[in-house]
């Protein structure tokens, strides 16, 4: 049984707001990670709030990004974390998240959202465990056509529904996600 | 009053045209910045780093030669990008980087890693 440790670390744009943590989105991350990549309690995840990063102000998520890989803090927790995902509050330019594919376990399982919304942290945390698009070369060879799912991606690699501009993602890690998720815990953690 | 529609003409040919060239010389560190982001901006991206010691590495380390002439490509656009950094076609197998912790290549040893949007 693996149970992996995330962390959800905001930055100093939530200061002055009526919430001051990502609290709901870890919370609706960790429900629906639980659900769908570890039904029988066996890839469990936990996904903690805890302090807070100050950026310098980047304007593109490239900067960000960049940004979030030297932060110290960053560092730090994922001493005791297995994945960090910063979670920010403002208008960066050339995309909304990023994070380093397969990296759980390492001292690069980070990624930075611009915002709290909850598909893209659950997405760019898919990212970390190993999950790639929807629709990726390794998902039509070993998986073929399954629902758009939370890493789905209109518009650049095709979804596992092919492509359909009509879908809509959703809040759910289903079998391309998870199969990818679950090997990836079984091998870095 | 013909003269002055000609000038008037005149005038405005020439407020068009200038508003125009405003537009086109646009600041070029504005641009460069536009273009860069078009460039990565929904792409999966390669980073790599050289490293010195390749002991420090947890996971497998995969010879240069052993990559695909597609991902040689973008390997080495990487190496010689300032940010040591390129975007990854979509056509081009990107697991070896995740699978592999570094590639040798040159007798030097870099680390790689993929980032997704």
């Amino acid at each position: 049984m693996a149970r992996t440790d995330a962390l959800f670390l905001a930055t100093e744009k939530y200061n002055g707001l009526l919430v001051t943590y990502p609290n709901n989105t870890a919370d609706l991350v960790e429900s629906a990670w639980n659900d769908d990549v570890s039904p029988d309690g066996d890839y469990d995840i936990s996904i903690s709030t805890d302090g807070h990063i100050s950026l310098d102000d980047p304007s593109t998520l490239g900067e960000a990004f960049d940004q979030v890989g030297n932060n110290d803090t960053v560092s730090e927790k994922l001493n005791s974390y297995d994945a960090v995902l910063v979670i920010d509050n403002r208008n960066v330019s050339g995309g909304a998240g990023r994070a380093y594919v397969g990296t759980v376990g390492e001292d690069n399982a980070l990624g930075y959202c611009q915002s709290d919304d909850v598909q893209l942290a659950a997405h760019e945390l898919g990212h970390i465990y190993g999950a790639s698009h929807e629709g990726d070369e390794t998902h039509w060879q070993n998986f073929g056509a399954f629902s758009h799912d939370v890493m789905g991606y209109n518009g650049v690699a095709p979804s596992c529904n092919g492509n359909d501009p009509d879908l809509v993602r959703e809040l759910r890690y289903m079998d391309c996600a998870r199969n990818e998720i679950q090997d990836t815990i079984d091998s870095n953690l | 009053m013909k003269r002055l529609l000609i000038i008037g003409l005149v005038l405005g040919s020439v407020g068009i045209v200038g508003g125009g060239l405003f537009v086109v010389g646009d600041n070029p560190t504005n641009s460069d910045r536009l273009e860069s982001e078009e460039k990565t901006t929904n792409r999966a991206l390669l980073h790599v780093e050289s490293v010195n010691n390749s002991e420090d590495l947890n996971g497998s380390v995969i010879e240069y030669a052993d990559l695909t002439t597609e991902q040689q490509a973008v390997f080495k656009q990487a190496v010689t990008d300032d940010d040591q950094q390129a975007a990854i076609p979509d056509d081009t197998y990107q697991s070896v980087w995740v699978d592999n912790t570094a590639v040798r290549y040159q007798n030097r040893t870099y680390r790689v890693l993929v980032s997704e949007p």
